[in-house]
């Protein structure tokens, strides 16, 4: 079912609208040279809106006005060109944020307060001096050095992992703003991280 | 002169050409057969020895556990830092037992074991142990500096000493599959990975038993046999599917794989009895046997094999192929060198 809030994405180069997206949690607006974009709720669109989203203008000012003429057969197929890349985007940032946050949540709860539990650590090497987090990860002080030991392992490891999905995020986003078949170039980036197509 | 490959390593996307009698599933095209028979998709060359020339082996008649010490008293010889790669699954850690049992302590301190949170989840008594004992660092896919100053030991190939975890990764309809006959529980297994090419599959590899050492009669047999003649240089050679290997000809030789001996190849041919017993639960019991007696830690016998979520991005990007003079081979020319074979 689609969501009252959408993304709504302008063709720079004809002014009118290109794509309309569903704007779901973990979901981020493509971001592409050739179009802009506003999130703005499904309440606004003008009536007919959506029978033929490419006669429509989207004025900087979040108003709709109708276009004159129909756009040219050229300016069509590279608006679905890019319409098909913005997709992929959109699915790709779902599937990465996606991971980040359950990578997240289940290893920390609250990764917000990794940061406090460094600082404990760091000032129990350097003084002895056993911090309330800390202290909440054991029960008797003899366990501390092996729960700080899998502290940082446990660091470590989202560290590497948000590296590795950085650096994927980058090489892959790359490709499909250039790929001239974007759904089969995001079909090859699910199937490298393990999701079914 | 071309040089001949030892591996195809992309694990992502497939070669686009295969024989007949292949499934277009990674690594299962990927074999390169060990036995007189053939039935390798690819011609890759052959690193490791023959099974013949393993099969010629007098039996030395040594325990899992004899095998396992003497391989450790082995690595104890060498010089300098070594790294262990510990995943928390039973073949790494048999390693790292190995270690702390035959080791003096002094020499303890040579060690770093590389493990990330799944090891931990995955086998949290047993890296309380480490803990304790060992340098601890994040596992990493960049080893070449760690080759650099030391040598590194990983848990592979213990798989195909001890069977295979094939049959009940794809066992639909239960771990009895493990025990039926291999003719017609194999292709049944193998459907389950690709309905279209199972049997082709099957016809293909079936003749292997032919050169086994004892009558193949289950799944469990074949899986094993399959294992240790087809699988065994794909096994060897996979880590190097990584991008971040940059000269994999200086250091491969101080990459070492603990199973990686004659010793445990002729132990696996003639204790076919002491890899499984009569449910998937006793998988390796032999080995984790071994851990136990060191660690009085009973709870490793109930350990069975976990998915990893780590495995999720966990590289950086893959190599195409490898050939016989350590050199990657970018993707035209794996594929023009697929096609001269």
């Amino acid at each position: 079912m689609a969501t009252d809030m959408q993304i709504v994405y302008v063709d720079i180069d004809t002014g009118r609208v290109a794509r309309i997206a569903d704007y779901t949690a973990l979901t981020c607006p493509a971001e592409l040279e050739e179009f802009s974009w506003q999130i703005m709720s499904r309440k606004m669109f003008p009536p007919g809106f959506e029978e033929n989203i490419h006669m429509w203008e989207l004025k900087i000012t979040r108003q709709f006005k109708s276009a004159q003429s129909d756009l040219s057969d050229d300016a069509k197929s590279k608006i679905k060109l890019l319409s098909d890349r913005a997709e992929c985007l959109e699915q790709f940032s779902r599937i990465v944020a996606g991971m980040r946050f359950v990578r997240a949540t289940n290893m920390f709860g609250r990764v917000d307060l990794v940061p406090m539990y460094r600082k404990e650590i760091d000032k129990y090497k350097e003084t002895g001096e056993v911090g309330e987090l800390l202290n909440s990860l054991v029960d008797t002080a003899d366990d501390l050095p092996i729960a700080i030991a899998e502290y940082e392992i446990k660091t470590g490891t989202y560290n590497h992992f948000l590296l590795a999905s950085e650096i994927q995020w980058n090489k892959w986003s790359r490709k499909i703003k250039l790929s001239t078949d974007p759904i089969q170039t995001m079909n090859t980036i699910k199937q490298s991280v393990g999701i079914p197509n | 002169m071309t040089t001949k490959l030892l591996l195809y390593l992309n694990p992502v996307e497939l070669p686009g050409m295969l024989p007949k009698g292949h499934m277009p599933v990674f690594p299962l095209f990927t074999g390169v057969s060990r036995l007189n028979y053939k039935p390798d998709a690819f011609h890759f060359k052959c690193l490791s020895s023959p099974i013949s020339d393993i099969l010629k082996i007098p039996n030395h008649n040594k325990t899992f556990a004899t095998a396992c010490d003497e391989r450790a008293m082995e690595l104890l010889k060498l010089p300098g830092k070594l790294y262990v790669m510990w995943s928390g699954g039973i073949d790494s850690t048999v390693v790292i037992t190995a270690i702390l049992r035959t080791w003096p302590t002094a020499d303890l301190e040579r060690v770093t074991v590389l493990c990330n949170n799944d090891s931990i989840k995955e086998n949290k008594n047993f890296f309380i142990v480490i803990a304790k004992k060992f340098k601890i660092e994040i596992s990493t896919d960049k080893i070449e500096p760690l080759l650099a100053s030391g040598h590194v030991v990983t848990g592979e190939l213990g798989d195909q000493i001890l069977g295979s975890d094939v049959p009940i990764s794809t066992a639909k309809q239960g771990e009895e599959i493990l025990f039926e006959d291999y003719e017609t529980g194999a292709p049944k297994m193998y459907s389950a990975i690709d309905r279209a090419t199972a049997l082709e599959y099957f016809d293909k590899h079936r003749p292997i038993v032919d050169e086994a050492p004892f009558k193949i009669k289950t799944v469990f047999d074949f899986c094993w046999w399959l294992n240790i003649t087809q699988k065994w240089q794909h096994v060897q050679l996979r880590i190097f599917a990584s991008k971040s290997w940059t000269n994999p000809g200086k250091w491969q030789h101080k990459l070492l794989h603990f199973f990686d001996t004659a010793d445990f190849q002729v132990w696996s041919i003639h204790n076919h009895d002491k890899k499984i017993k009569t449910s998937w639960h006793s998988y390796k019991y032999i080995a984790k046997e071994y851990v136990v007696d060191y660690t009085k830690d009973q709870s490793f016998m109930n350990k069975l094999k976990l998915p990893s979520l780590q495995n999720l991005f966990i590289s950086n990007d893959f190599n195409w192929a490898i050939d016989e003079e350590w050199n990657f081979l970018n993707k035209d020319q794996t594929i023009e060198r697929m096609k001269e074979n």
